[in-house]
């Protein structure tokens, strides 16, 4: 059903199924939003896209409340705008604002939203934080003090059916986080928590500072491995559109002191055709689906190809066409897997570093000084066609790919023989922990 | 099937203390998630140091008021209500329309109309779920009702059950009424011998059955919504509105959720008729109220017609007029505080409404001059800061904000009037919002107090 509504004075036609929020979206309206994600998280917890409708006493959540016809919305009404000023301000005392030093400073959602609403340093009340990490995962850092309680990674874990996160106590002590340390529960290293975090709150375990380390110091010889799904993710930072920038990327990542750039593609059409010509076989391509059948099925793990990820894979097979191309000893040559995979790095496999997208971003950026100047260079210096070193050339398969781990679950339940192929993020690898974070409003 | 409380509890009196393995070995028994099973626990205080909340030591008075017209409390066990019920189905929901009853937990909402919304459900599967979680400090309605009229209780979630098409019923009672548990429980043993519960109650073709769960330390379980969270295993946090339990409640199927009283007046409706019925209370509030008095001579709890001013209701338990600086009605938390001037308003929902305050759980407390409502304020925000849930932001900083400024004694009026009207706005549940209603209508009353202090 359709409802007029009026929203800042102005009228607009909105469906009765639509909340205040989505319409207000669809209109090119803007309200804040923290714990709202689309599909995924509708808790109305934040309290950050409060809105002021004519008869109700209290400010509804745009985010659950549906529109009504004749409805009278503000959206940024003064007592609207104190309300969030007055959320965000019990936000921040509460969280450890060292933004300087967290690996969200360029793309925090909570520090956005502070410089919005004059939210300044002198301004909060805080409360003595007792800094919180707990680092026991091999892909991930938790930092309690920095959580908004937005309750999002519990939604996003939960929309995996893995279920290892949850609140803990209550009222002003309440935490969100997993029950034991990281390291210890089933996590199978997907990422999704990370990906939906807004603050620096959850984050991918930086590998850049060791990398960049190894590069300068020339300790090793270091080569790429450059998957498709960064490429695809890269673009959309630098333009509005999407566009083919691996040859930016190739040119690119040798000015950071890569030696070689290679495609994955070539390795991962190998990879699959040795699995297809196998008999009733698990895919072991994806490292979190290696994790979920390790954890959870061990009795299906006699079933896996046995080939190893396709990130070590492709890096065996980087690191042995390297070395026979220029007769340095294979020990001596690191790979770097770049995808936006954080599940591949539980693997901690000798000579082999996994790197996200996310990870890639921040280190052209310190690469580059700054984020102007590293626009700039990508924009207009870079080589727009350099072509990629090449891996032995094999013919290219195509397979079907059941992606999300609750999918993935159900497929493992039921299969009785025959290849089968998982990705444990929902929508494949594009969508990775590890991709650099959607900023889109509907998030 | 046994309730996730139920196994957390068994496991907590095994060794005094929740460990991992504890909470693995219940995930395991319950098929939950183990981050499910362990955020529970941890959210109630009784396995977390085991803390229980303060409990209203008030007892019915023994000597009836002058205003006293006992019937709730004064009913026998004989389930006549439940027989008529059983003979008569389809005329209960008239019935308890007709009589014009009224939630008695607080929201005053019209129980007929409760019932038909979860009647009117095509779902199989129906539950009447029955609030016994009496958190509000300064109120003993609930338990007294529980302790003196178990059978009423149990009577009127049968004659619900029949109603509406519910098989199932559960009370949930707090884990501070150790002793009220007790006799309901042996009461449903007695219900069942006497064939009022279980498969064909009363010699009918009508089947229901009662669980009692009892709560693990938690004052917002005390919300409908949170309370069949906390049934159904999950932290007790409060659902977002709609859906209504009425159509969507326990485990997701439509729930009758009603207060211990409000239950305890329905096999009365049945057994005296709606018309008797109404010939006690007023037009919109019809019917008796149990009410919990404190800080007069002779505290205690009695049931009193619906309407009764509060002077006649505060003579006649010895209160000394000119020593009242305030009365806070409706629970010693959440009520608001109301001035020695409105003292002619009558005890019902309107009454309490137009007086600047509201009914709620029913309790009337007598603050006297010499009382400081600064450290009354001070100990209410100590108990919401302890007991909020934490999921919205509101509630979860704000309710601790506002009891460390009023404990350190260093605030402004135009602090706390700020911290408390963003509450009220902007919580999420009704929990949030009534959490600083006793500290503004405090500041309206006396504003001096709180000024320079």
């Amino acid at each position: 059903m359709t409802a007029s509504i009026k929203i800042d004075g102005i009228m607009y036609t909105a469906d009765t199924n639509d909340t205040i929020l989505e319409a207000a979206r669809k209109n090119g309206i803007s309200i804040p939003s923290l714990c709202f994600m689309k599909d995924c998280n509708k808790v109305a917890a934040c309290r950050m896209c409060v809105v002021e409708v004519t008869g109700m006493k209290a400010l509804p959540p745009a985010c659950v409340t549906r529109c009504r016809d004749g409805m009278e919305i503000f959206t940024d009404s003064p007592r609207v705008r104190e309300s969030r000023r007055m959320t965000l301000d019990q936000l921040a005392s509460h969280h450890r604002m060292i933004c300087d030093r967290c690996s969200r400073y360029s793309d925090c959602e909570f520090h956005a939203l502070c410089v919005d609403y004059g939210i300044s340093e002198r301004d909060y009340n805080p409360y003595k934080i007792i800094p919180e990490k707990d680092e026991s995962a091999l892909h991930l850092v938790r930092d309690y003090s920095k959580c908004l309680s937005c309750n999002r990674c519990v939604a996003a874990c939960h929309n995996q059916e893995m279920d290892i996160l949850s609140s803990f106590k209550r009222g002003w002590e309440k935490k969100i986080g997993p029950a034991k340390p990281l390291g210890l529960t089933d996590c199978i290293g997907c990422g999704q928590c990370v990906a939906a975090c807004p603050t620096g709150a959850l984050s991918i375990k930086d590998d850049t500072a060791e990398l960049r380390n190894i590069i300068r110091q020339r300790k090793k010889h270091v080569i790429a491995i450059l998957t498709p799904s960064t490429a695809k993710a890269f673009p959309r930072l630098f333009y509005e559109e999407e566009r083919d920038c691996s040859g930016k990327l190739v040119s690119m990542l040798k000015k950071l002191g890569f030696e070689r750039v290679y495609s994955s593609i070539p390795a991962q059409n190998d990879y699959f055709s040795r699995e297809i010509a196998m008999k009733d076989v698990i895919s072991e391509a994806c490292p979190g689906i290696r994790n979920l059948i390790e954890k959870l099925y061990p009795e299906k793990k006699s079933s896996l190809s046995g080939l190893g990820s396709l990130q070590s894979y492709s890096a065996r097979l980087a690191r042995r066409t390297y070395s026979a191309e220029t007769g340095i000893p294979e020990d001596d040559i690191l790979a770097v897997y770049i995808n936006s995979c954080t599940a591949g790095k539980t693997e901690n496999e000798e000579g082999l570093i996994t790197l996200t997208t996310y990870e890639l971003v921040g280190m052209f950026r310190r690469a580059c000084v700054s984020r102007f100047t590293a626009m700039k260079v990508w924009r207009e210096q870079l080589d727009e066609n350099a072509p990629f070193d090449s891996l032995p050339e094999t013919k290219a398969v195509s397979v079907e790919t059941v992606t999300g781990t609750k999918n993935a679950k159900e497929a493992l339940k039921n299969w009785d023989g025959g290849y089968l192929k998982c990705a444990a993020c929902p929508g494949g690898c594009d969508f990775g922990g590890g991709s650099p974070r959607r900023m889109s409003p509907d998030f | 099937m046994k309730t996730l409380l139920s196994l957390l509890e068994r496991e907590y009196e095994k060794n005094g203390v929740l460990d991992v393995t504890a909470l693995e070995a219940v995930a395991e028994e319950s098929g939950m998630p183990l981050s499910q099973v362990a955020g529970s626990a941890s959210f109630y205080s009784k396995f977390n140091g085991g803390h229980l909340g303060s409990v209203c030591r008030c007892e019915l008075a023994d000597e009836p008021l002058s205003v006293e017209n006992r019937r709730i409390l004064s009913q026998d066990n004989g389930y006549q209500g439940l027989r008529l019920a059983v003979s008569n189905p389809e005329e209960i929901l008239g019935a308890v329309t007709e009589s014009g009853l009224r939630g008695r937990g607080g929201a005053g909402f019209p129980v007929g109309l409760k019932w038909k919304t979860t009647k009117d459900c095509t779902c199989e599967e129906k539950y009447v779920v029955i609030n016994a979680d009496e958190g509000e400090p300064d109120t003993a309605k609930d338990r007294i009702i529980m302790e003196m009229v178990p059978h009423a209780v149990i009577e009127g979630m049968a004659i619900c059950g029949v109603c509406v098409g519910a098989k199932k019923g559960f009370i949930y009672i707090r884990a501070e009424y150790p002793e009220a548990k007790r006799i309901v429980e042996a009461e449903i043993a007695r219900a069942r011998e006497v064939g009022c519960l279980g498969s064909h109650i009363c010699g009918s073709h009508f089947d229901f059955d009662i669980e009692v769960v009892s709560g693990a330390g938690s004052y917002v379980c005390g919300e409908e919504t949170a309370l069949l969270s906390s049934i159904e295993g999950q932290r007790g946090e409060p659902r977002l509105k709609p859906p209504y339990p009425g159509v969507e409640g326990l485990f997701g199927k439509p729930t009758v959720v009603n207060n211990v009283e409000t239950i305890a007046n329905v096999p009365l409706i049945l057994t005296l008729g709606a018309e008797e019925y109404r010939s006690v209370g007023t037009e919109k509030n019809p019917g008796t109220k149990v009410i919990t008095i404190t800080g007069a001579e002779r505290d205690g709890v009695y049931e009193i017609e619906l309407g009764t001013p509060l002077r006649t209701i505060l003579e006649s338990v010895g209160c000394d007029f000119d020593d009242i600086k305030a009365l806070q009605i409706g629970g010693g938390a959440s009520g608001i505080l109301i001035g020695p001037e409105k003292l002619d308003a009558t005890l019902d929902i309107e009454g309490m409404q137009s007086a600047g305050g509201s009914l709620g759980a029913g309790s009337i407390r007598v603050i006297h001059k010499s009382e400081s409502l600064v450290s009354l304020c001070s100990d209410i925000a100590k108990f919401f800061s302890e007991e909020s849930c934490g999921k919205c932001t509101p509630c979860r900083f704000t309710t601790k904000k506002i009891s460390d400024l009023l404990e350190n004694g260093k605030f402004s009026l135009s602090e706390l009037e700020s911290l408390s009207g963003y509450l009220t706005d902007s919580a999420r549940c009704a929990f949030g919002q009534s959490a600083s209603m006793a500290l503004l209508s405090a500041i309206r009353l006396c504003p001096e107090e709180f000024e320079e202090v």
